[in-house]
Parts: C-alpha cells; structure tokens; sequence
C-alpha cells in the first residue's frame, strides 16, 4: 500500500456548459471555460511551479512563481489568475521564466530557516519542491539580512492548540490559511496582520486556542510548509502508506485517508474526492482519534455473576459461550421474547445487520433497536408517510444550487460542522438564509453569514410554527398548485389546505404559543414559498419532541405545497445525529422492520428471509428500546445484548433506565470502553475502532463508503466475528468469512441495496441507495419523476402543546445539544484533547434569569426537573432566550439525562430530549444521584487482577 | 366537503382534550397502565382532525403496526373494561 497523494490542479476545477480549447507547451487541451491556464495545464499533466495556488482555494496571484507567456499577450502573467482561452498558446518553461521564478525563490529562501533535515516537513514540503523544480542552488542576498526567522526576531512558536503548532518563523505569508479560513471552513479566524516586510499570520491577535479557530485542520492542510503542521507528524514523522476510510463521528460521514506508519496512525487528512465532504474536515475526525489507542480500551473479554463482583477476564469462548448459555437459560425461563438487542449506529452495516440477524434468527424474537430511536425515528415514520420512503431527500452538494436555506432545530456548525461549511460557503454567495432555533445559534450571526430570519420559538412548539407558516402560504396563494395537482393526493392536500387555513394557525394566532412576531413569521414564509429554490435542513430539534413525527410531515407537506422537492436545491434533508444511523435503520434494525424497510409482517418479505435464513421468523414486531425498560421493570423482558451503544447515559430518564438495567439477568455490552452501560452488565465482549474495521457506514445523505481496516484489533476478533460466533454458539450458524460477504447477503436480500458490494464501492468511491438496475451507480435525489409512494400525501398536523408544562415550581425549559468538541455521549471525544475547548457540560441561561435567581457566571447550580436533579456550572448567555435553559449529554458526571424526563414522540416513543420544565438555582454541593454515580463508578467497574506473585 | 374539525369541535365531539399526566409535580409513579393508556391517547390526539371511522383505522393500524402482541392485549383490556383515563375513541377502536 502506498502513499495516496491527491493531483492539485492549482485552482478549482470549474463546472460549465461551455468549454474552452487552448494550446500548453504545444499540447492541445480542452477545458470547462472559467478555469485557469494553470488548472488546464495539470490536466495535461504540466505543473506550473506555484506557492500561494492549491485547488481548495480561489486564486490569489501573490507568489509569482506560476508566471507563464501567452502569445500575443505582453508579460508573464499567472496562470493561476488567468482564466484559459480559445486558441491561447501557453509556454510553462522558457529561459526568461525558468530565471524569474529562480528569482522568485531567491527572495523566499533568503528569509526561510535551512533546517531542511531536522525540519517536521521534511519530505511533504511544498516549499522545498518549488526549490528543487527551480533549480535553486545558491541565494544571491545571502541568508543574513533582515528575516523572520533569526532567533532574535522570531516570533515564538504556538503551541496553543492541542493538535498543531503555529511557526512563524517559518511562514512565507502566501495566505493559503487565512484563505482556507475563509473559503473551506467559513470562520475567518485568520487574518494577515501588519503591512509589508512586517506582514504576518495571525489568529485575530490571540493564541490560537483562545481565537476564533474552530481547530478544523483546514489551514494545516493548505499550509505549504511546516508553520502549520500536525504535532503527530513533528513527533512521529512522515507517514508511508494510507487507506482511504470515513469518519466514525457524525452523519457527514467525511472521508479520510488514514496516514500510517505500519500500523500506527500518524494523521488523519481530509479525502479530496470524497463527495460528502471534498476535502474538508472539522475537529472530531481530522484530528480526535487518538480514543482508538486510549489506555481505557478494554480490550479482553470479562464476565461476572452479579453487577457488583468485580469483572473477570476470561477467554474469548468462555465469555461467548456464557453469555448464549445465559439468553438460552433466560429464554427457557421467561419465554422466547424475553431477550433482545439494541444496534449501534456507530458501527458498521454489515455489524449492524449480523445483530439484527442474531435476533430474528437465533433468538427468534424481533425485539432488536437502535439508537435510531432516540434521534431521528420521527424522520422514518414521517417521512415514509408523506414520501414512501425514509431518507433525506438530497445529497450534500445540492445545497450549493438553494437559494433559500430553511434551518429548523439544527445547529449545523457545532452538529455537523464540514456541512456547515458548504451551507455558510453558499450563504456567502448570496443564499437567504432562515433559522428557527429556541437559541441564536452561530448559523443566525457570524462573520459574513447572517439570518435573514431568525424564529426563536419556544422549545415544544414547533408544529405551531410549521402550521404557521404554512397558514401564509396558503392564505396568500403561494401555493405551487401545479405541482401539487401533477405530484400529490389531491383530496389531502385540500383537506390539509383547509385545516392550515383555519384562522387559530395564522401567525398572530399562534404569536402567543410559538412567541415568534407574526410579521417575521410571515416574511419568512413569503420567502420560502417565493424565494426561488428552497431547502429546509432540519435536526433533533424537530425530532426529539412529543410532536416529533407531526414536524417531520409538516415540513414535508411544506416542501410539496411549494414544488421544493425533486430537483437539485431543495428537500427535505434529516441531519443524522451519528455516522451510521441512516444505515442502522436500513440494516433493519427496528423491531417491525427488516431490511429496506419492510414490515415483519409482510409475508412475503418474511418468507424471503426465511428461505435465505433457513428458520422460521416471527411476524410479530418487537420491542422499541423505551418498552424493553418498561418490559424490564414489569418483569418480562431479562436479557440484553447491547452493541456500541451506551444506553446508561444517552437514554432520557437515567434513573428510570437505570432501574430497568438493574432488574435484567443478562447484559452484554460490546463496546471499547467500560462505559455507563457496562456498569450492568454481566458479560464485556471488547469492540473495535472504526480504524480496526472493515465495513460500510451510510452517512445522512444515503451514501454508502467504505470503511477499511489500517490497524489490527487490539482484542484479536472484529466485531462481526464475535456476533457470529455468539449466534453459533446459541445454535444458529452464520458462515461469513469476511464483511464483504455480509454486505452481498444485504445486497441479495434488499431491493435498495442490489446493485452494492464492495467492489462495486472501491469502483466508484461511493454509492448513494437506492442502487439497483434502475439506478447503477446509486440515487443523489430521491423523489424527481414521482414520489416513491407514488403521489405525495400532505398529512394532518395539528398543534399539541406538551404534556410537560411550566409551572410556578419548574417555571423554566430545558433544552439539550451538543457542542462541536465533544460527540454523543463523549465516549471518544473526552479520551482526546478535544476536552481543551469543552471540558465540561455548563448550563447556558439567560442574564435576566440568573440574575433573578442570584447565580453568577461559573457558579455551581442545581437543575431540577419532575424526573429528577443535577449540578452543573453556570453560563450567562445572552444566546438562550428568557425562560430557556440549555445544555449538553457529554459528560457522564453531567448527568443532564438525570433530568429529562420519559415523555416521548406519540408514534415513535423518541424521548422528548428537548423539552424539560425544570428549576435552577445556586447550590454548593453535587445531587444525591452524582454522589451515588460517583459511587457506582468505582463500585460497578472493578477488574479483578491476579495477584503478584509473592517474593521468594 | 365538510369542514375539517377543529380541536374545539373534537372536544364539543366528546373527546378529551390531551392532559397532563403529571397529576402533581414530581409524582411520576411507574404504572404501566398509564404508561399505556398515555401513549394510546397520544396517537388518539394524533388523529382527532380525522373523521372518527378514519382515525379508528389510522389507529388501529398505528398501534398494530408498532405495538407488540403483549402490549396490544393490554390495550385492549384496558379498552374493555372501559379505562376512565383512555381516549373514548381508543376504547372504540380497541375495545
């Protein structure tokens, strides 16, 4: 395997109807029209020599090393600048350039360090390339002048971030970073400060850490030298190999090349070709992997008799064959339904498919679930109602031809940063721009991006505001009725019409439920209705909520009331929570569902399986996660086997959960860490990283990539061999020697997925389903002729406030979410130095509501709610609205799940995360539940050690 | 076409408006039957716009879609014995 190393055609690689054709160095070439004589070189294969040029980035023209002459024209101009023309004859090398751009060198190198040999850039050096490409052999000025680099003058080195050094001494100020800032990431954090000879990088005039930056890696990467660079790369050096593979944390899904020496990861560097991110990356997946090598893993396999013994390590059959000997006993005792299993979307497909075949076939239940539940379900039930089908609507790179972006309950540039950037990459370019958020997300201000509307709502009234706006679409006739009339049920859509026509939906009627202005709100709609392509981007802030489903089918019929679905621009488009909960819930991994989304009771799709299993299968739907800890309490349901998740911590209610874990006989947590669930657990398979995996995640917009392997796993099995060998070892075989045959039993088994393998993956990099024969190489845009049922059906929403009230005694909301730091439950990000930006979960409240309650910024303060109490510190923020507390799940000590409560989604039970009435007030102690957590910490995790042996 | 109900007519129509099943603060007792009777009335409030011989087969495909078998039998027992707390329509449907 070698080094994978990207073509850079210096600029970017323009798309347009017309094409140019001009001469290079003699050759003839033909080009879209709009690139650059230096772009069009490259495809031929030519490299002008260049500094300040890279691809990601619009030209700049400042090095003047990429000089060329074009006949007729006088000068040298730069090819980077200088947009490729038909008939233009191009020289790249002549005498006169070859000593210009030596000239050009001379002046950079007579103000650069010599330390070529000890430097951390040596061998992926730009800078040292231009050097060699120009002949450069000695420096008239000499080395002595006046510099930036001399020990006297440098500027000192920043080590701020955990992740990269800053070296000044080293820069050639060709603004590639402070460009990347700006283009690929969208901060501007960077900024070239001083003039002249006293020019320079800055981050705003602080550290780095204490700036703007958002740490993404963007400017590491543009970095021609080795002022920005990797401290993995200073400490390791240059590594020798990569694999192409895709992020394990959120649904972006970005790929990555992993660069490796041997089997150690030396850096992970954003994937040009890879078409969810292009080449961009945030914190997490650039730079937070060092989890995988945690000295936490556990990476043998442990069992105990009860959840307070201390764990045993044992071999791989004894803990597999104890935990089958306890679901067969469990079984026997209780019945077949009183075992299950809960998927993880964060692991793989074909994992994630082997748990759900473990269920149906080897503990012949259908009580399997994932956390699919806890996140988006109300996108697959609302959108497959409306729709047919339960996927977001897009891909990615649609954004870039919207010209309306509707963002509701998403904070994309903490959530999903790298799409983030694309989204704020079009608003720079003149999108208009709609946020309905409790909180002024960055998205709503920031530099160069700001709202046109920002609709801070009240948390829980969300379809009072889609019925809203709605209202004014109807009422004033945007509806696009040609559209409805050729696409939709018409009967519904008149019946839906009439309902949001009622006056108790207009904008001043639900003012006083949403407290949203009734003039913003209708403004808002005119312009999504009017305003050209229309793109709503949505996250949990719709989903989790009692209303959940009845949101999703809102902005759904939204969507198809106003054409804006179908074509590039527009949608409906689910922002997934993790990597691979788009591809969790296609593996079948809901309790009704097989694969591809098709009723347990379907027979024939269950005789199918049956053939192709060779079982019979139950038809009955199985438990969701929240019945199984209901089931558990009640005294039914007594065996779990619970892979990559960590329920303890991410489910609402914790202490209601915590009752439910406690009651079971068996858990089996596979995982890489000890985690909250494994406190009650009675049998540890370890897991593997995404880096030990190979495998496929499906990210938010159906695309499938490969994940592949670079390391070995540490506890000596993948994951998928252990959930085999755990059905074997309950009597049911699976013969697969490697993922790639799981995914062709997927493939054979889901109409969606036919046309996909693994060859068929590496052939084409990735493949959005459906992929079959009508659509070989995958599907960017669902929904374009017809919708997949056949004609869109609007589906009724009416508004519900939630059963969780305020009152004079919990008079205040909680909200949660995350940061862009930290992931989930935190499980990987807090075993990284992404804890230097968020070290620990606060409570964001607004300044009249402190002040009201006497709490200060940073004082400890205790949150109660009717579910239960806990104590976090205080930020005064004027972000949240009054009357509107938040905060984050990251942290276990945080226990912010302690106070939310079992409320949940009327047709999926996704729990209702985002409204909790609570009450805040300032305290000097941690809540009788974090004491005992605290406690239980220690008491529930014991390893047992063999003891030393005695000195002779 | 008749109008569509609105939410006074459902409850003009004999339908509970949705409550809150948090009698008194901080009282959350774990109780199955509540715990169900809940989520059956959710889904009825969901439907209440519907015509009632619609929203009985929304529900009753709603509930028998996603709904175990032990579950749905305790539905239906609370529907038979007429459970003052459940939605009249889901005693309709399921009793």
């Amino acid at each position: 395997m070698a080094l994978i190393k990207e073509i850079d055609f210096g600029t970017p690689i323009r798309v347009a109807d017309k094409t140019v054709t001009l001469e290079i160095d003699g050759i003839g070439v033909t080009v879209p029209e709009g690139t650059s004589v230096m772009a069009a070189a490259m495809q031929l294969g030519t490299k002008t020599p260049k500094l300040c040029a890279t691809d990601s980035l619009e030209p700049f023209g400042s090095c003047r090393l990429c000089l060329v002459e074009i006949e007729g024209r006088r000068g040298t101009p730069a090819s980077c600048t200088t947009p490729a023309e038909n008939g233009m004859k191009v020289r790249t090398q002549s005498a006169r350039l070859a000593g210009l751009r030596k000239g050009v060198m001379e002046l950079y190198i007579s103000d650069h360090p010599l330390d070529c040999l000890t430097c951390a850039a040596n061998g992926d050096c730009e800078l040292q390339d231009m050097a060699g490409a120009v002949g450069l052999r000695d420096v008239r000025y000499g080395m002595d002048g006046e510099n930036h680099h001399a020990p006297a003058v440098a500027k000192a080195k920043d080590e701020s971030n955990p992740y990269f050094t800053f070296d000044p001494a080293k820069c050639i100020v060709c603004s590639r970073c402070v460009r990347a800032c700006e283009e690929t990431q969208g901060t501007f954090a960077l900024t070239i400060d001083g003039r002249g000879f006293a020019s320079f990088v800055s981050p705003g005039g602080t550290d780095f850490l204490e700036s703007e930056c958002v740490s993404c890696g963007a400017c590491v990467q543009a970095c021609p030298t080795a002022t920005l660079i990797e401290k993995s790369v200073i400490e390791k050096g240059q590594p020798e190999h990569s694999a192409v593979t895709t992020c394990a944390y959120c649904g972006v899904g970005c790929s990555f090349k992993a660069e490796m020496q041997g089997s150690e990861i030396v850096r992970m560097v954003p994937y040009k070709d890879g078409k969810a991110n292009e080449g961009h990356s945030c914190v997490k997946g650039r730079f937070a992997f060092g989890y995988a090598t945690h000295k936490d893993r556990i990476t043998k396999p442990m069992i105990r008799a009860k959840i307070t013994d201390p764990w045993r390590e044992v071999s791989w059959d004894e803990a597999i064959g104890h935990a089958a000997a306890e679901f067969k006993r469990i079984q026997a005792k209780y019945g077949t339904e009183s075992v299950g299993a809960i998927t993880s979307s964060r692991c793989t497909n074909e994992e994630v498919f082997v748990v759900q075949k473990l269920v149906r076939a080897a503990f012949r239940n259908n009580n399997v679930d994932t956390c699919a539940r806890v996140c988006h379900s109300p996108t697959g039930y609302g959108l497959s109602q409306t729709y047919g089908t339960s996927a977001g609507t897009q891909d990615f790179k649609s954004v870039e031809m919207a010209d309306v972006i509707l963002v509701i309950g998403a904070n994309p540039t903490d959530g999903h940063p790298v799409f983030a950037s694309r989204m704020k990459k079009r608003l720079r370019a003149g999108a208009r721009l709609i946020v309905a958020d409790p909180r002024r997300i960055d998205l709503v201000k920031s530099p160069h991006i700001a709202a046109d509307y920002h609709l801070p709502l009240l948390p829980g009234t969300n379809v009072a505001l889609i019925n809203a706006l709605a209202h004014v679409i109807v009422t004033e006739g945007l509806v696009d009725e040609a559209f409805v009339r050729e696409r939709c049920e018409w009967d519904n859509f008149e019946a839906w019409a009439r309902f949001v026509a009622q006056d108790l939906n207009s904008p001043e009627a639900m003012e006083a439920v949403t407290g949203v202005p009734a003039a913003d709100l209708r403004a808002a709609a005119r312009l999504y209705a009017t305003g050209g392509n229309a793109a709503i981007y949505y996250g949990l802030g719709v989903t989790e909520h009692s209303q959940g489903s009845t949101m999703v089918m809102g902005m759904a019929n939204l969507a198809m009331a106003t054409g804006n679905i179908g074509r590039e621009g527009v949608g409906v488009n689910p922002l997934r929570g993790q990597n691979n909960v788009q591809g969790s819930c296609d593996m079948g991994s809901f309790p009704h569902e097989f694969s591809g989304y098709r009723h347990v009771s379907d027979d024939a799709t269950r005789a199918m399986f049956e053939t192709f299993w060779g079982v019979p299968l139950s038809g009955e739907q199985g438990l969701r996660i929240p019945n199984m800890f209901e089931e558990s309490i009640n005294g039914s349901f007594r065996g779990l086997y619970v892979h990559g998740e960590d329920i303890a911590q991410s489910d609402p209610n914790t202490q209601h959960v915590q009752a439910a874990l406690e009651a079971m006989e068996c858990i089996v947590v596979q995982d890489l860490f000890l985690n909250e669930t494994a406190k009650y657990a009675h049998v540890f398979l370890p897991g593997s990283s995404f880096l030990e995996k190979d495998g496929t995640f499906t990210n938010a917009e159906r695309r499938i990539s490969r994940v592949r392997k670079v390391m070995p796993e540490m506890s000596g099995k993948a994951e998928w061999q252990v959930t085999v060998e755990l059905a074997r070892a309950l009597g049911y075989e699976m013969a697969y020697r490697h993922p790639s045959e799981i995914m062709d039993e997927i493939a054979r088994l889901t109409p969606t997925f036919a046309g996909v393998s693994f060859d068929r993956l590496d052939e084409l990099g990735s493949i959005q389903w459906p992929c079959n024969e009508k659509a070989p190489t995958g599907t960017p845009l669902m929904h374009v002729d017809r919708f997949v049922r056949g004609k869109g059906r609007f589906m009724m929403t009416e508004y519900v406030a939630t059963d969780e009230k305020v009152t004079a005694r919990f008079p205040l909301i909680l909200t949660t979410g995350r940061i862009l730091s930290q992931y989930n439950v935190g499980a990987q990000t807090r075993r990284t130095d992404n804890t230097a930006w968020h070290p620990e979960d606060v409570l964001e409240i607004h300044p009249h509501d402190a002040e009201s309650r006497g709490i200060r910024d940073g004082d400890m303060v205790a949150i109660q709610s009717r579910a239960g109490e806990t104590v976090l510190r205080a930020t005064v923020s004027e972000r949240m609205q009054p009357g509107v507390v938040y905060t984050t799940f990251h942290h276990p000590v945080s226990g912010a799940n302690v106070i939310t409560t079992d409320n949940s989604d009327w047709a999926t039970n996704c729990p209702e995360y985002k409204v909790t009435a609570v009450e805040v007030r300032r305290t000097n102690h941690y809540s009788g539940w974090q004491e005992r957590n605290a406690q239980s910490d220690v008491d529930l995790r014991r390893i047992a050690r063999p003891l030393p042996e005695a000195a002779e | 076409m008749s109008p569509i109900p609105t939410p006074q007519d459902a409850a003009q129509a004999g339908h509970p408006a949705p409550r809150s099943v948090h009698a008194e603060d901080l009282a959350i007792p774990h109780d199955d039957a509540a715990h169900l009777i809940r989520m059956a009335n959710q889904i009825a409030t969901a439907f209440r716009l519907e015509p009632e011989d619609k929203a009985i087969t929304a529900m009753r495909e709603h509930i028998g879609k996603f709904w175990t078998r032990a579950m749905r039998e305790r539905l239906k027992a609370l529907a038979t014995a007429a459970a003052p707390d459940l939605d009249a329509r889901i005693r309709r449907a399921f009793g």
